[in-house]
């Protein structure tokens, strides 16, 4: 496991580097992209625990945090969308360079998911594992509104109702800045209309299935890439207020990714 | 500004960030402030909290280390027979021995919020390094005041008991974790304990005599405090000799979700540690 920064010097991002435990001749590699805000807190330990997973199965593996987010530089104006599929590039092509191989894999998860497909238009990638995926940003930004509306009154965590802020807290969401600028481009987001055609093999992981993953799912197979929905057995409530500070370990979900990048591996 | 990445400890596996001034000379002569993890968050603290705060602090002259202890975030496990307890100070005393060889501070402040102010209490006790600490919803113990708000709430609003539920940072849901994901790692029901308050009282004297600044930070949704002055009546029989403060900030939660409480907080630590520690002279 190798701590590091990367990327450009007045840019850098921070990233863990997972080498392969084993070096054979077919070794890929596999980049994580994060979610965002406090789904990013909370499956912190999940990402590290598959990272460790994919290493002892022979797998090179980065993690990393976008602009302005975790351990990366910047604060609130270097959140866009545009930036952060830049970053997920940046970390691509860092990965590759530290592992020495050509076949890029890519797991995301929620909001990762659609920067990891978004960027997925200008990476060749073997497999693109997309977990619990947000297909639609609108519906995403009105889930967070919801829950970041129920966190002001809530009494469980304030005394008092937060009053002072119940009106002019648009520019955060849940603990984490969360700008126009941001909410903008997150608002346009639909990925039943983004290209992938270099994506070799997509899989939907979810517990959930919805009518905007099956379109997802319509819309690859369409471009010509062989996408499958793979039911999850762990289940999750993202929208869950009482859970927002609990980590999110599913040992079933992260053994099925294992499996899913593995395949033909060994 | 600059940051780096750290690794250091026993085994080499601990992981932290430094943020340093871009002049040395700044901090010279100064400790450096080490965060520690609040509850099994990873070392970028509550919605970043640690980010911001050493983002802050490096302008007024601060070398800051937050970092993971073993088993925590993007640290690796210790491999030996010591219990949680022994590994966490163990950890502690590294991070100062780092921080004093790379970057020359021969004393530390250490910051820690939840189980991080029960971790930042037993190594300021333990290293006589430490020469300032920060307790953030560190111990607090019931008083007179206390009950009275307590049942006075209770009687106006029954739902208000919901306000004193246990609150930990990170908890762990794993549905479907099988073998040893959480084994290697600290205790999945990692809480602290309250330690019995003569013991706490002997320890803070213990560190004024030694002239450890303190500051105690209490928030709104802290279990067992309840009203403004409640520090100075639980420990109305320390000698505080100008090294303890204490502030209460009634409409912040335990983890300061909101940016306008954690702004507040960070501007509070920055005026404390520029107050007492700007033209520190290691002893």
């Amino acid at each position: 496991m190798k701590p590091l920064f990367f990327g450009l010097s007045d840019h850098l991002l921070y990233g863990v580097y997972h080498p392969a435990a084993h070096v054979a001749g077919k070794n890929g590699c596999v980049l994580f992209c994060p979610p965002i805000g406090q789904e990013y807190m909370r499956t912190h330990w999940a990402f590290k625990r598959l990272a460790n997973q994919l290493a002892k199965a022979g797998l090179h593996v980065l993690r990393f945090d976008y602009s302005a987010c975790g351990d990366s530089v910047g604060g609130s104006e270097l959140m866009l969308v545009e930036r952060w599929v830049d970053d997920v590039h940046i970390a691509a092509e860092e990965l590759l360079a530290l592992s020495g191989c050509q076949k890029l894999s890519i797991v995301g998860l929620r909001f990762g998911s659609s920067l990891a497909v978004l960027a997925s238009a200008g990476l060749k990638v073997e497999n693109l594992l997309l977990w619990d995926p947000v297909i639609i940003g609108k519906a995403y930004l009105e889930q967070l509104d919801l829950m970041h509306r129920a966190i002001l009154i809530d009494k469980d965590r304030f005394l008092d109702i937060r009053k002072d802020i119940l009106t002019e807290s648009k520019d955060e969401l849940i603990g984490f800045s969360f700008p126009s600028q941001l909410r903008e481009t997150v608002q346009e987001i639909d990925l039943t209309r983004v290209d992938v055609k270099r994506v070799k093999r997509c899989f939907v992981l979810t517990a959930d299935e919805q009518e905007s993953h099956r379109s997802f799912i319509d819309h690859l197979e369409g471009t010509g890439c062989a996408c499958r929905l793979h039911q999850l057995s762990d289940t999750v409530d993202w929208s869950e207020l009482s859970k927002i500070e609990e980590a999110y370990l599913p040992g079933e979900t992260l053994g099925m990714i294992k499996e899913l990048l593995t395949w033909g591996e060994q | 500004m600059r940051e780096i990445v750290a690794t250091f400890g026993r085994g080499n596996i601990l992981t932290g960030i430094v943020t340093k001034p871009v002049e040395t000379e700044s901090a010279q002569n100064r400790p450096c402030v080490i965060l520690l993890n609040a509850g099994l968050l990873h070392h970028v603290g509550p919605f970043r909290l640690s980010v911001e705060l050493a983002r802050a602090l490096v302008k007024s002259g601060f070398t800051v280390l937050r970092f993971d202890l073993s088993g925590i975030g993007d640290s690796g496990n210790h491999q030996d027979s010591r219990d949680t307890q022994e590994r966490t100070m163990g950890d502690i005393s590294d991070a100062i021995t780092f921080m004093q060889s790379r970057y020359g501070c021969d004393q530390a402040v250490l910051i820690g919020l939840c189980t991080g102010a029960d971790n930042a209490h037993k190594a300021a006790v333990a290293d006589q390094r430490v020469c300032g600490a920060v307790f953030l919803d560190g111990y607090a113990y019931p008083t007179a005041g206390f009950y009275l708000r307590r049942y006075v709430i209770k009687a106006l609003n029954p739902a208000a008991w919901g306000r004193l539920i246990k609150r930990s940072c990170l908890k762990i849901i794993a549905p479907s974790v099988k073998d040893d994901a959480l084994s290697a790692s600290p205790d999945a029901s990692y809480f602290w304990q309250l330690p019995p308050k003569a013991k706490v009282i002997s320890e803070l004297q213990h560190l004024t005599s030694r002239g450890v600044h303190q500051l105690h930070i209490y928030t709104g949704t802290s279990q067992i405090y309840r009203y403004e002055r409640q520090f100075s009546r639980m420990y109305s029989r320390l000698d505080f000799k100008e090294c303890i403060e204490s502030i209460y900030f009634a409409d912040a939660d335990h983890t300061f979700i909101l940016s306008i409480d954690r702004i507040k907080l960070i501007a509070t630590l920055d005026g404390w540690l520029t107050k007492h520690f700007s033209s520190f002279v290691s002893g």
